[in-house]
């Protein structure tokens, strides 16, 4: 594997220097001799850019692996989002039956103290 | 008149049936999520296998080299070890799956009528708090020394507090911080599913022009030694390789093109998430949606007749 650190830029000028060496090995106009040291050379770029981007595959890994969990943790941000929602809803529905219950009770207190007073 | 009451009758039938098999926008909007996930399962199968394939392409290509060249020294490394790394191509495999994880979350969240039995609860709540708090005040003078106020304070404040729906706001700041943790690291890995499958582009897409120009060589050889037959058996060979690279471009860019639309899509899903769902918003996110599912199926179709010719 190559030591440099290529970027994008190397990598795509690389590749395009390739083209260009594979385009020049079709030309009829050159010597067939040339035009066999031209695919040659073309086979050559292409290897060492196959390196380049193989080293980029191997290296965007770990980033690929701390982009994982930051979506994962956002997943468990939204489940325990929508976990307080229902635990809320359920917390007010019980709330609602308290105060009918206590209204009730009061109902019938009064009318138990009416005929008292 | 009787005959206009039938035909009313019939009309009105019609109209509840309408009604009835008219489906709500909740049932459109799992809908397009199913589209979504199934277009993501369809795009990553596909990426996925390309992905997976560049050991073995370059693997291939090495061998047929050392076939065709008598003269080209045997590195065995280049045929023992795998120019990818187990752990990177895990990595590829692993992050569809969180990908698919994320959006159903998000996907549910947005269907979720959570907020809206919240409202309704709250609303009851308030209500019955409330009455209550009338009765306790109206009875006050009744109920003699009970410490009535010590009651109605507490329970006006729980009714303000129900009333200014602070878990909403609560909801909404969590699905926020969420999205906004989630969506930059969403980019990075498309970004480098996209550099990934640009080099499955190129890594094809080179053999193929290497193929060409050979045979344009072998075709120039064959006119310098007059061998006519030769000449266009290499004629026809060139014309089916250009005919393979022109199908096999058009299959991988559109892979590319189809992780474009999975952004688009992307993108669409958390502006729903986090809108009023309006049916305008809901409808911009179904024609996203659907554009990005029709260009994954033509892309799975492309490749799957791909795969079988290869069979």
């Amino acid at each position: 594997m190559p030591d440099v650190k290529a970027n994008k830029a190397l990598r795509d000028g690389l590749y395009k220097c390739f083209e260009e060496m594979v385009q020049k090995a079709m030309m009829p106009d050159i010597p067939i001799p040339q035009r066999q040291a031209l695919l040659n050379r073309a086979q050559e770029l292409r290897t060492q850019w196959v390196e380049l981007e193989a080293a980029r595959f191997n290296n965007a890994a770990a980033g690929i692996s701390a982009a994982q969990t930051k979506i994962l943790e956002s997943v468990t941000d939204l489940r325990r989002a929508t976990k307080d929602l229902e635990d809320a809803v359920k917390i007010v529905e019980k709330a609602t039956r308290v105060f009918g219950l206590l209204d009730k009770l009061l109902k019938k207190a009064v009318k138990f103290a009416a005929p008292l007073i | 008149m009787k005959r206009f009451f039938q035909c009313l009758s019939a009309a009105a039938l019609a109209a509840v049936l309408a009604a009835c098999s008219a489906p709500r926008d909740f049932t459109i909007y799992q809908e397009t999520i199913g589209e979504f996930q199934t277009a993501t399962d369809r795009t990553a199968s596909v990426a996925l296998d390309y992905v997976k394939g560049i050991n073995t392409f370059e693997r291939g290509f090495e061998l047929k080299l050392l076939r065709e060249d008598p003269e080209r020294p045997l590195i065995i490394s280049k045929l023992s070890e795998p120019i990818l790394s187990p752990q990177a191509i895990s990595a590829r495999d692993r992050v569809f799956g969180v990908l698919k994880q994320y959006t159903q979350m998000l996907a549910s969240l947005a269907a979720s009528d959570a907020s809206e039995r919240w409202k309704a609860a709250s609303e009851r709540a308030k209500a019955s708090a409330d009455t209550l708090l009338t009765d306790l005040n109206a009875n006050s003078g009744l109920l003699g020394d009970l410490p009535i106020a010590d009651v109605t304070s507490p329970l006006k404040t729980i009714s303000d507090t129900i009333a200014t729906e602070i878990i909403n706001a609560r909801r909404a700041a969590a699905l926020d911080a969420a999205i906004g943790k989630a969506a930059p690291a969403i980019q990075d890995i498309s970004a480098t599913l996209r550099d990934d499958l640009a080099f499955v582009v190129r890594q094809r897409d080179s053999v193929k022009q290497l193929e060409i120009a050979e045979l344009t060589i072998r075709y120039a050889q064959a006119q310098e030694t007059n061998n006519n037959a030769a000449r266009l058996n290499t004629l026809t060979k060139i014309d089916q390789a250009l005919q393979a690279r022109t199908q096999s471009l058009s299959t991988l860019q559109g892979l590319v093109q189809t992780l474009d639309q999975f952004d688009a899509a992307h993108d669409a899903l958390v502006r729903y998430a986090t809108s009023d769902k309006s049916p305008q918003e809901l409808s911009d996110l179904i024609s996203i949606v659907r554009s990005y599912a029709d260009s994954a199926d033509e892309v799975f179709e492309s490749f799957r007749k791909v795969a079988e010719a290869r069979s």
